[in-house]
């Protein structure tokens, strides 16, 4: 009985978020994969296509996932409402958050294995470590968007910033690799860099970095009544 | 009420309400602080002349600062429907045609006194640090030509696109059609618009006028190419908010 009201209540929450914020990972995936069966078919040079194939792991699906949680953070028709109830409102917050992210890293998850499955000339690293190129960048990015709507009040601000260091790392990718004090925060390592001999430890700092941003909004919604201030209150 | 007065009132409304927003100031002093700290490394050089200087500034001005200018204006309409604001606009007998436009012009001028006061700052730096008084016409001449059309772009189409689609969908397109369209490097093989004339970082206008190449652009346009691109992208950005006029009518029809 427990368990069939939780997945009640998941489904419940899955219809409040609303289906065009799932569709947007597979939507994203099937996009790339169109795109590099044409590159295919036009006998494009393979190393190319698995840039592209690589860019949509490491660059596009975590973009989509860090700007959907950022509009997740700070929307609630219903915040009154869930306020007078006996739940933590962070625990339902995460809950929403934890739907979003673990369907897009589902996906990616599956786009992974069907690469290693049909295309094994794509992944430029072993099974086990290529897992590091989506899920880095992926954490650091949902972790940043869910932060910065909560602190900025506004899922327009955080989508802006979020967008624009995406433009620059993309942009100014050399600058961004060589330099010590980007390195840590350097998103597309597999992409530009991928036998870089910092390429691990940059994908395990963007992990402890995502996991400090995700704690940071965790205790930010200690205190749920701040939601009531803001662009998108 | 004639078409002037509704546009000059949304115009004036927008401006006020928009300039107020906490978040514009925010995103562009963030989004600036990177541009600027790599501008300031592109002109370390001693060999960098104010001229040189100058050109960066307009640049990356025009690469990034367009994107968070964009980003943060798509909420505009969306906004209006959310909180049903436009519903109670629908009752009054100016038309939407006309609000729609000043709504666009009032929010975009005033998202480009941050970006105005940014650049003011960059060419105080150029003139504390050259000495050289023609580096601020040439700074008022590169801000028209370079980054004001793609501002002016990227606004029209973040005002209008979100009427049909939803806001993170816009935004997560809007980011992936910027570095697609305007700054990726031919290394992808690709096929871009970075090379043509819908490119909205400005690289046509910038050979055109002032002879200075985009990074890995060789277009040698000539003049009235640099102004046909000009034209192209400030007339695309009036056309996408005609759409949304176009749309929003089709919908209160139906209603």
């Amino acid at each position: 009985m427990k368990t069939v009201l939780r997945l009640d209540h998941l489904r419940h929450e899955v219809r409040i978020l609303g289906p065009v914020l799932f569709l947007v990972p597979p939507a994203l995936a099937v996009t790339f994969a169109g795109l590099a069966a044409m590159l295919f078919v036009g006998n494009v040079v393979h190393s190319f296509i698995a840039s592209l194939l690589v860019a949509g792991f490491e660059a596009c699906l975590p973009l989509a996932a860090g700007i959907v949680l950022s509009t997740v953070a700070v929307q609630d028709a219903s915040l009154e409402l869930l306020l007078t109830m006996p739940v933590v409102y962070r625990r339902i917050a995460f809950l929403r958050f934890s739907l979003i992210l673990c369907w897009t890293l589902f996906m990616e998850l599956l786009a992974t294995l069907a690469l290693f499955a049909f295309l094994p000339w794509v992944p430029v690293k072993p099974l086990e470590a290529f897992q590091l190129t989506w899920l880095a960048p992926s954490l650091w990015l949902a972790g940043a968007g869910i932060l910065l709507a909560l602190v900025l009040r506004s899922r327009a601000s955080s989508g802006a910033i979020l967008g624009c260091i995406w433009i620059f790392q993309l942009t100014f990718h050399s600058y961004f690799a060589q330099s010590g004090w980007t390195q840590p925060w350097f998103l597309f390592a597999t992409l530009y860099t991928p036998n870089a001999q910092f390429w691990l430890t940059n994908r395990l700092e963007l992990i402890a970095t995502a996991l400090v941003l995700l704690c940071a909004a965790w205790w930010f919604l200690h205190d749920p009544e701040r939601r009531f201030f803001g662009e998108d209150a | 009420m004639n078409i002037p007065s509704v546009t000059g009132g949304a115009l004036r409304y927008e401006f006020f309400m928009q300039i107020r927003r906490r978040s514009i100031w925010l995103v562009l002093i963030l989004t600036s602080i990177l541009s600027v700290i790599l501008w300031l490394a592109f002109i370390s050089d001693a060999s960098a002349q104010a001229v040189d200087a100058i050109m960066y500034l307009a640049e990356f001005t025009a690469w990034f600062l367009p994107v968070g200018a964009g980003l943060v204006l798509a909420d505009r309409l969306a906004r209006d429907k959310r909180l049903h604001v436009d519903e109670i606009l629908d009752t009054f007998p100016g038309s939407l045609g006309a609000r729609l436009i000043g709504k666009y012009l009032g929010s975009t001028l005033a998202t480009l006194v941050p970006v105005i006061l940014i650049y003011m700052l960059g060419v105080g730096y150029i003139l504390a640090r050259y000495h050289d008084p023609h580096s601020l016409l040439l700074a008022l001449e590169t801000f028209i030509t370079i980054p004001l059309p793609g501002i002016l772009f990227a606004a029209g189409f973040s005002v209008a696109l979100p009427v049909i689609l939803k806001v993170p969908i816009y935004q997560i397109l809007f980011v992936g059609y910027w570095f697609w369209a305007n700054l990726m490097s031919p290394r992808f093989h690709i096929p871009s618009l970075t090379g043509t004339m819908l490119n909205a970082t400005g690289p046509w206008a910038q050979e055109a006028f002032f002879h200075f190449q985009w990074v890995f652009l060789r277009l040698n346009p000539t003049v009235w190419q640099g102004i046909a691109s000009i034209i192209l992208l400030i007339g695309l950005s009036f056309l996408a908010i005609c759409a949304a006029w176009l749309y929003l009518c089709w919908e209160r029809a139906r209603r």
